[in-house]
């Protein structure tokens, strides 16, 4: 029988230095002992990335529910790809138990042949001989995946296309396909490193959250707010180090309003762990985020440099960035980046509503009405220099919740006569979702002459990377009638109005879903 | 939710007969000794293993047949077995619970409570978490498709699964005994077909349990206050923690060793053959768990050799009878492994892929673990458990307190006191001499240039418990001394 004897402790506690002594010494302990719990149970939650909701759901629900590209590639292959697909997968573990369609690993003594494959059309075709149809690539380094042919293979879209990718980890279809080359940047030159990097001396190199270094190509202005923070400030709600008229563009690769496919090829003298990253940028010249490419790890030798992305609106442009892992160093890199035309890559297509639905997907939808609180504008002829009108954003409680109690709308002045073309960009986020749709109607009036602007057309567009969760944004100039013109006053202030439809495909495993993130962002005005 | 909760504890049931037959015999075999508090962790510990070993015993007899057909059978065994063990001695039985009860009878203060209940918080802890997540992390995912492939086949004879046209293409060149994978085919076997996030996720954290049980139990001329702190940081050690709630196999691993080399000073003490054959034994189901168990052999003859002092004829005797007790149990996957892979253990050269020199695997290996310079093998390798606190706690940190406390506590008696480095007479100096005899086969594996101690941080932790069971009660006596009070 356990019996307390507090009263006897306490007594003792103030009347001896010695246990207060010893009191310390066991607090000092437990607190040690408790705090790698509370850290874990803390970590271990977000490593596990999984939100509060799903927990007591079976494994599979879990497991689908990760915000973890090896989660969301394996719920792609699951529910999209044809029953008699066959991967070869380069992380076995995650498909091997939550995968149902025939796999085989990379580490499969079958597949010795395939690494002594000198090209990637004989690569190509010996696994379409073993009866593979697709891969399975992820996000950190695998020897094969640059150290053998099948790296090139990666990097030919006519030979392997990417069908899906979600953080880093990607999915590609193996198959003759065409497409034409559209246009390339040859990365040889000069690469730049500085370890000088803090948020108000913006340099070309930047350390990560976890200790990685990135640099990017020399002799450019780095006009793109790369810094330690924006890193990770993904949602482009952090203000901006330099004005986007500021920025150039020789040393990215322009993406069409259309999605873009892209690879990277080549190779470079590593001496450590690396990985190729895409960071992205929209029209304004803002960050984005990073698209993985590749990875790698080498004992000072040459390595090959292979990997795909897609990118689209409001992706404006793409540039390469290398990151560093610790010591590690990269010499003389020759790569290519390279655009290819086409349709660029889908997710998937049963992210069309009706195969969704087929599929067995449900939609909820909601009515959300986002707020505007812009700041004061003086606008010219030329581009108003609208760094940042702020956006708002919100969580919703469920998808259906209705937030219109809150103000809708935006004021601004903006100087000057002539056409006003007014961009707007939003972002309908969702967290537990693979991507969502978007649908709205934007209102513009200014001054005494109100404007409408409606039936907007809003672009579906490809799965933009965030970082942790997927999005689509939409994106639509408008411009004002001609007649219009005259009524415009030469101070003009107006009011934006956004009503915003959310229509978000959610799997079954995500009916229970609460949290949505919806975030809009007006990008800029501009006054013609 | 409550279906699941309910499958999880049903499942945990299922192991009782195998536990209270182990404790049975464990109970009979140290009822003379002051270790009778062992035979309890000692149960909880390799009663499931136990289980396991029966349940690869049929499915290697009599493979495909129904699930009910292994439950029945196996249950049944575990049954007679309980039943063959505790029947003979349900008196002393009567007084094996008072041991226990003994132990918490004492008056715990406040701190002992609060020490107590924050072990018991922890393994609550990591119980739930694993319950609740789901099971993600790399080898727990091999381990439980390994596990959902013998499901499928009921044949263990097919085990590594090598040929992946017998697997639906899953490739899994394990040599390790079936000891922890069994557990989850056994959970299978319960009605969990999708083996998700029901009692097998709980095992690993079920074996931190029974280590911090054992660490109360062992060392029993200490503080008791000093045994709670051991089980506290052995608990919170966070890859211990991470282990646990990610369902990998190395608490089953540790649980094992740690308890096999305890039994065996229980041996020393006492010599009683009995606990020399359930020593030989367990040793022979702790290297069913996982191959790296095999250091119990090395470590266990060593100190054997150093207690004997002399080489006999009897040292040889018991010494043989013991590696055939141990061996026995994992010859035959011994066997199937040089078939598979052309030795007993194979870890690097199981897969062929890796030794296609072209795509530098070896290099990979080394740089993902940051072993390629000297200094990282030392820094990082040899010395992880003081480089690497965030993983590791402060186990190694006391450690070395309590060395220099111990080492200038044994010289104080002057010339000639190092002799009692060498002696084995109580807890405290077997769980120095393993503790040396380890660090130094990691010094001379890492001096010669072998990564195989140090390229797992995992491996690392194979002492974990015994350095916590040397150096938290060494630095709670010294307290107590100086400060002379409870």
């Amino acid at each position: 029988m356990v019996r307390i004897r507090f009263a006897a402790l306490m007594g003792r506690l103030s009347q001896s230095r010695a246990s207060i002594f010893e009191v310390a010494v066991v607090v000092i302990f437990a607190v040690a002992s408790v705090s790698p719990w509370v850290y874990l149970a803390r970590s271990g939650f977000s490593k596990f990335q999984i939100n509060s909701i799903s927990v007591f759901d079976s494994d599979e629900s879990k497991y689908a529910a990760l915000r973890h590209g090896a989660a969301q590639c394996i719920q792609f292959i699951n529910n999209f790809l044809p029953e008699d697909a066959k991967l070869l997968v380069f992380r076995q573990a995650d498909f091997a138990y939550y995968g149902k369609r025939p796999f085989i690993s990379f580490e499969d003594p079958k597949l010795l042949p395939l690494y002594e494959q000198a090209t990637a059309e004989s690569a190509s075709q010996f696994l379409q001989g073993l009866g593979v149809t697709h891969l399975l690539v992820p996000d950190y380094a695998v020897p094969p995946l640059y150290n053998s042919s099948v790296a090139e293979l990666l990097s030919d879209p006519k030979l392997a296309s990417l069908v899906f990718e979600a953080q880093g980890y990607k999915v590609f279809s193996l198959g003759n396909i065409s497409r034409a080359r559209v246009s390339g940047l040859a990365l040889s030159g000069e690469w730049f490193t500085s370890s000088l990097v803090r948020h108000l001396n913006p340099a070309w190199q930047v350390q990560n959250g976890d200790g990685t270094y990135m640099f990017a190509n020399e002799g450019h202005p780095l006009s793109d707010n790369i810094s330690l923070e924006r890193l990770y400030a993904v949602y482009g709600m952090a203000p901006l180090d330099i004005a986007p008229s500021k920025a150039k563009s020789d040393s990215v690769l322009i993406v069409d309003t259309e999605s873009s496919y892209f690879t990277v090829s080549g190779s470079l003298r590593l001496s450590g762990s690396a990985s190729l990253y895409l960071a992205l940028y929209d029209g304004a010249g803002r960050y984005l985020g990073l698209r993985h490419m590749w990875s790698g790890l080498a004992k000072n030798r040459r390595v090959t440099v292979s990997g795909a992305s897609i990118a689209g609106a409001p992706v404006h442009s793409v540039r390469p960035v290398i990151a560093l892992d610790g010591t590690a160093s990269a010499e003389a890199p020759k790569i290519e980046l390279i655009k290819w035309e086409g349709e660029g890559v889908k997710e998937s297509d049963g992210y069309d509503p009706i195969t969704a639905i087929a599929a067995g997907w449900d939609f909820p939808r909601a009515d959300v009405n986002p707020v505007f609180w812009g700041r004061r504008l003086v606008g010219t002829k030329e581009t108003v220099g609208f760094k940042q009108l702020s956006s708002h954003q919100y969580w919703m409680k469920s998808p259906v919740q209705q937030h219109s109690d809150m103000p809708n709308s935006i004021k601004f002045r903006a100087s000057g006569r002539g056409l006003f073309t007014v961009n707007i960009l939003f972002a309908c986020m969702s967290v537990d979702c693979y991507g969502s749709y978007a649908a709205g109607e934007f209102f513009l009036s200014g001054g005494e002459q109100s404007v409408e602007i409606s039936n907007i057309e809003i672009e579906r567009l490809k799965m933009i990377e965030t970082g942790i969760v997927d999005d689509v944004r939409g994106k639509r100039r408008v411009t004002l009638p001609e007649e219009d013109k005259s009524m415009l006053p030469n101070r003009f202030s107006g009011k934006l109005n956004v009503r915003l439809e959310f229509i978000a495909p959610v799997s079954k495993a995500f009916k229970r879903t609460k949290y949505q993130f919806v975030e809009l962002n007006v990008s800029d005005i501009v006054i013609e | 939710m409550l279906s699941k909760f309910f499958e999880a504890v049903l499942y945990l049931c299922s192991f009782l007969p195998f536990i209270f037959a182990v404790f049975g015999v464990a109970h009979y075999s140290l009822r003379n000794g002051g270790g009778r508090l062992l035979a309890l962790p000692i149960g909880l510990c390799f009663g499931p293993v136990l289980l396991s070993l029966v349940l690869e015993f049929f499915f290697a007899g009599f493979p495909r047949r129904s699930d009910a057909f292994y439950v029945t059978v196996v249950l049944s065994i575990g049954t007679s077995l309980a039943l063959l063990s505790l029947v003979p001695m349900r008196k002393s039985l009567v007084a094996a619970l008072a041991n226990y009860r003994g132990l918490f009878e004492r008056q715990l203060g406040l701190i002992d409570l609060s020490l107590l209940l924050l072990c018991l918080g922890g393994v609550v802890l990591a119980l739930a978490t694993a319950f609740l997540l789901p099971l993600r992390e790399n080898d727990p995912l091999e381990y439980a498709s390994t596990a959902r492939q013998l499901l499928l086949l009921k044949d263990s004879t097919q085990y590594p699964f090598v040929n992946t046209d017998v697997s639906s293409g899953y490739y899994g060149p394990w040599s390790h005994g079936l000891g922890y994978i069994n557990l989850w085919v056994w959970n299978g076997l319960l009605g969990d077909q999708q083996m998700g996030s029901a009692g097998a996720r709980l095992v690993s954290s079920y074996y931190v349990f029974a280590t911090g049980l054992a660490l109360l139990s062992v060392n029993w001329g200490s503080l008791f206050r000093g045994r709670l702190i051991s089980a506290l940081l052995y608990i919170g050690t966070p890859i211990i923690f991470v282990n646990a709630i990610s369902s990998h196999i190395d608490t089953i691993r540790i649980a094992t060793f740690f308890l096999v080399l305890c039994l065996f000073y229980c041996y020393l003490l006492e010599k009683s053959n009995s606990l020399l054959l359930l020593s030989a034994f367990l040793s022979g189901l702790a290297l069913y768990t996982h191959s790296l168990n095999l250091l119990i052999l090395p470590l266990i003859g060593w100190v054997w050799l150093l207690h004997e002092r002399k080489l006999s004829f009897g040292f040889f005797a018991r010494g043989t009878l013991f590696i055939f007790l141990a061996l026995i149990v994992v010859v035959p996957r011994y066997m199937k492994n040089v078939e598979v892979f052309g030795s007993p253990i194979a870890d690097f050269n199981a897969v062929q892929v890796w030794q296609v020199e072209s795509l530098y695997f070896e290099e990979w290996l080394r740089l993902a673990r940051r072993l390629d310079s000297w200094f990282d093998r030392l820094f990082f390798g040899v010395g992880k458990g003081l480089s690497q606190p965030d993983r590791f706690g402060l186990a190694y940190y006391v450690f070395f307190v309590a060395l220099i406390l111990y080492v200038r506590d044994v010289m104080r008696d002057g010339i000639g006191a190092w002799r009692r480095f060498f002696i084995t007479n109580s807890w405290t100096g077997y769980f120095f001499q393993i503790s040396m005899i380890f660090m130094a086969m990691v010094i001379v594996s890492w001096a010669v240039g072998l990564d195989s101690f140090i390229k797992n941080e995992r491996y690392t932790l194979t002492i974990q418990p015994i350095v916590l069971a040397f150096s938290i009660p060494i630095v709670v006596q010294k307290l107590k001394e100086k400060h002379g009070k409870d």
